[in-house]
């Protein structure tokens, strides 16, 4: 036991001089044997809802309402958002609907956006994610309001994963996220 | 992560002091890699072990009066400016030539002060050699001497193999160090482009506490899968490209010539 922790203790300090040694002005990226990610991949495949979604402790959909429609009230928000892994791509579909209450009366609301995602599991959970094409559409009492397509082949990021029960949690930065199989 | 190619850097050491990780291995993956991608390659061997000269069959393409690295570095050293290419056994495999070690001489015969002597003329040598070819790979020797400091002072870049081992990430430390040094007396930055795990396979309990502590680094780090077509294709002197290039091994050597290399 006390040769384990010995050894440990030599890794964290191999750990902590090569993190002053190796150059600091790079970009993290650890790539897994592609022997390994098809046993990885295979834990996310199929269709995620997400259940809970927060963004820095408060409802995401509370966030949007203050962001996206620059404070106006959402009434009766509904909020869906489902990812959709396969074995390369995830369809991440984020949907909004509700009433919006305008100087001028209330009206529907709608806003959706469909990304489509290059994914690859990498190691201790991190999840490379990046967009690869979608778009973002918006209606006011059906009419549409706003059609914008995302940038093509945006910036990866990682993002945090791990299975809690049977459900996903993905975490990036403040974003939480609890996602349940719905298939 | 910007790629070499991005970057405008050729010549590459794959080096670590420890041996045994797999940097012949990966020296021919990635250079017969970049021939077979249609780039013009020399690879030259600078492990006095001279297994990668084995593997091309240096000895029986050797015409005569072909040098070796052993010879060309004796020339540089005495002051003569010896012309590459009669060094150099051509088209080993289609685009990529090889400068092929010279046996244990090379370290023994030569000594470490004609060594430290030959490094600025080799260096110059090499980064000549450019205009001809777009990379040069450095199969380093597994050795903290003047030799691994001849070969790595030469290249702009370094790639590092490494095992999920705690010597081996040792060596990866001793080597950051060195080229810290070696940047800093050579006035040019030696870039410590990326971590190659070989021989990586997910039944050990350390290989997770090794990823953890490496997603960390900012330095790419790839894995490359331990697989029984590596030792079975260098029995037969092929690469995986020519033996199993389905195989996981050969699909994580791509990778990194994708990601690291051509980007």
């Amino acid at each position: 036991m006390a040769r384990k922790s010995a050894k440990i203790d030599k890794r964290g300090e191999l750990a902590a001089n090569l993190s002053s040694a190796l150059p600091s002005d790079g970009e993290s990226s650890y790539e897994l044997s592609t022997a390994f990610i098809p046993a990885l991949t295979r834990r996310y495949i199929g269709i995620w809802a997400v259940v809970e979604h927060l963004m820095e402790g408060e409802p995401w959909i509370d966030r949007f309402s203050a962001e996206k429609l620059r404070g106006a009230e959402l009434r009766e928000p509904l909020y869906r958002a489902t990812y959709d892994f396969n074995e390369k791509v995830c369809i991440k579909r984020v949907s909004v609907e509700g009433r919006l209450a305008l100087a001028e009366g209330e009206v529907s609301y709608e806003y959706k956006t469909t990304v489509a995602l290059d994914w690859e599991p990498g190691p201790a959970g991190r999840l490379c994610v990046r967009p690869e094409i979608g778009y973002q559409f918006s209606s006011l009492d059906g009419q549409i309001a706003a059609v914008r397509e995302l940038e093509r082949a945006g910036k990866a990021s990682i993002v945090q994963s791990r299975f809690e029960g049977g459900d996903l949690v993905l975490e990036e930065g403040g974003d939480y996220k609890r996602l349940r199989k719905v298939d | 992560m910007p790629s070499l190619r991005e970057l405008g850097l050729g010549i590459i050491a794959i080096a670590n002091q420890k041996g045994g990780v797999g940097k012949t291995v990966t020296a021919i993956n990635l250079a017969a890699g970049l021939a077979k991608a249609g780039e013009r390659v020399l690879v030259v061997d600078g492990d006095p072990q001279a297994n990668l000269s084995l593997f091309f069959g240096a000895r029986e393409k050797a015409k005569s009066g072909t040098g070796d690295l052993g010879k060309l570095i004796a020339a540089v050293s005495a002051g003569e400016r010896p012309l590459l290419r009669k060094h150099i056994i051509r088209q080993v495999r289609r685009g990529l030539d090889l400068l092929p070690a010279g046996g244990r001489g090379l370290r023994l015969e030569l000594g470490e002060e004609a060594l430290v002597r030959a490094s600025p003329g080799f260096a110059t040598l090499l980064a000549e050699a450019r205009k001809e070819y777009r990379w040069i790979i450095l199969d380093c020797s597994p050795s903290n001497g003047a030799l691994e400091r001849l070969l790595v002072g030469a290249s702009e870049a370094v790639i590092v193999p490494l095992e999920f081992q705690l010597f081996s990430v040792a060596g990866l430390e001793a080597l950051v160090e060195d080229v810290s040094v070696f940047s800093s007396e050579l006035g040019r930055r030696i870039r410590v482009h990326a971590v190659v795990f070989t021989k990586a396979e997910n039944k050990l309990s350390r290989v997770e506490a090794y990823r953890e502590i490496f997603s960390s680094y900012k330095i790419p780090v790839f894995e490359v899968c331990r697989s029984e077509y590596v030792p079975r294709s260098l029995e037969r002197s092929r690469t995986l490209w020519e033996s199993a290039p389905s195989s996981f091994a050969a699909r994580d050597y791509a990778r990194i010539l994708k990601k690291a290399f051509l980007g």
